[in-house]
């Protein structure tokens, strides 16, 4: 499965991408330098994310809902539920959040159409 | 004089290292420890702590969330950070949240004694009275037209309050808990005390009614009335002594904290409908800690709230000033009029 998390990236104040499985496998992790963000710092966020905010750690926090936000003093977390992930973009205070859920609208169809083509799929036109 | 220093950790081996440490300096500090904020502020409102050193990570009420209530309660108590996490990001939050100084573990011991010694003593920076008569010295400040803060110790009971001075005038008042006229009250009835004055005022914004000769004749008068009345016979009887009463009142004790969220939300809305329910959420309050946690890795500084929109369209938050608070609001509520409101708290 190849989902493109570099539009993100592209977008002005994004600084870190994190995209976790519901088994706490780490899909994908990115963290921008503008964060301090080093090897080291981006393996560690990682492996917390990993461990302690699967999508069942955070559904407590937020009621269930698929998407939202979460808010720090330097930093926003936008937050989105697959069928079986859970994406976190860091943002700047200053990024627009609707640039950011558009492109992640982007992904996330890109993410369950690779889906749909297990199983019968990979043989058969549906 | 000896000075009462509260370190905060949940780590209780730390909290050894530091009660050690401290029994060398028994001639200037006496060393109280407490393992949350949530203690820490208990703490603070019944005695006379002269400066905190907190951790960050905590259960219960995490160093931000102390940094936060110390700000708005207790300005006149410097605040240390001594924490595990060194991102420039967080020291800079940690900084703008009001401390003194910020240090990573593990600690250099002479580092955090110097720092300690220079803050207590800019404290008694403008001088140290002793037997002093408080009125007449603090017309003397309105006089001159001085920009200080006071804290005067009672020399009887030893219970401590402060005065605080901008341009000569009395801008506020805090005795523990309390701020406002009614610690004013309290502490200008005092007789025999001793002052430690600070050449500066962190507060700029008047929370006091009334100019300082009103106080004053407010104060004695009402020292006057209590003096009379048939349930005091002595000054020894009066509940000065801090740490005598259960807790002290504070001038607005009637509304519990939620109702007051929940002005406070309506207020900053305008919306007197805004809010559809607010309750305390101590069962998120672990959870709340990891996603601190991670934000410490990041350098994301404290963590403020989470929001999300439930299956009606409304806005459903759950703030971290101490215990986690869940909110369910209209969905047009800004989210800054949120954590403004929360920050009033």
């Amino acid at each position: 499965m190849i989902t493109n998390f570099d539009d993100l990236f592209s977008i002005d104040g994004v600084q870190g991408v994190f995209h976790i499985s519901d088994n706490g496998k780490p899909l994908v992790a990115e963290l921008s330098p503008s964060l301090g963000g080093n090897d080291n710092e981006c393996r560690e966020a990682k492996a917390f994310l990993s461990e302690k905010m699967q999508w069942r750690d955070l559904a407590p926090l937020v009621d269930g809902a698929e998407e939202g936000e979460i808010l720090f003093d330097a930093l926003r977390i936008y937050y989105l539920r697959t069928a079986d992930s859970i994406i976190y973009i860091l943002m700047s205070p200053q990024c627009v959040a609707a640039m950011v859920r558009i492109a992640c609208d982007l992904i996330t169809t890109e993410i369950d159409k690779s889906r749909k083509t297990r199983g019968f799929g990979r043989f058969f036109k549906m | 004089m000896v000075r009462q220093i509260l370190v905060v950790d949940d780590n209780q081996p730390f909290l050894n290292l530091i009660h050690k440490l401290f029994t060398k300096m028994k001639d200037r500090y006496t060393v109280i420890t407490c393992i949350d904020g949530a203690e820490a502020i208990e703490i603070l409102k019944q005695r006379p702590i002269a400066l905190v050193v907190t951790d960050l990570q905590m259960p219960n009420m995490d160093g931000y969330a102390l940094l936060e209530k110390m700000r708005r309660f207790f300005p006149d108590i410097p605040a240390i950070v001594a924490t595990s996490f060194d991102k420039p990001k967080t020291r800079e939050a940690v900084m703008r949240y009001g401390a003194t100084a910020y240090f990573t573990k593990p600690l250099v011991v002479e580092e955090l004694i110097k720092t300690l010694d220079k803050t207590l003593g800019d404290q008694a920076g403008g001088g140290t009275l002793k037997h002093a008569s408080l009125e007449m010295f603090l017309q003397l400040i309105e006089m001159e037209a001085k920009t200080c803060t006071i804290r005067v110790i009672n020399e009887a009971t030893g219970a401590q309050g402060v005065l605080f001075f901008r341009e000569g005038d009395i801008l506020n008042a805090r005795y523990g808990g309390q701020t406002g006229n009614k610690a004013a009250y309290r502490v200008l009835s005092w007789e025999r005390v001793t002052l430690l004055i600070e050449n500066a005022c962190i507060l700029t914004r008047k929370g006091i009614q009334g100019e300082l000769q009103a106080i004053l004749l407010d104060a004695m008068r009402q020292k006057d009335e209590m003096e009379n009345s048939s349930d005091v016979s002595s000054n020894s009887q009066e509940a000065d002594t801090l740490g005598e009463d259960s807790a002290l009142p504070a001038d607005n004790e009637t509304v519990s904290d939620l109702e007051r969220l929940k002005e406070l939300v309506k207020s900053s809305s305008g919306n007197p409908n805004s809010v559809a329910d607010a309750s305390w959420a101590p069962e998120l309050a672990d959870k709340m800690a990891d996603l601190q946690m991670f934000g410490n890795i990041v350098g994301a500084g404290p963590l403020k709230a989470l929001f999300s929109t439930n299956e009606n369209d409304q806005r459903v938050v759950v703030m971290s000033s101490g215990p986690p608070i869940r909110l369910v609001v209209g969905a047009k509520v800004q989210k800054e009029s949120l954590i403004e409101a929360v920050l009033d708290l």
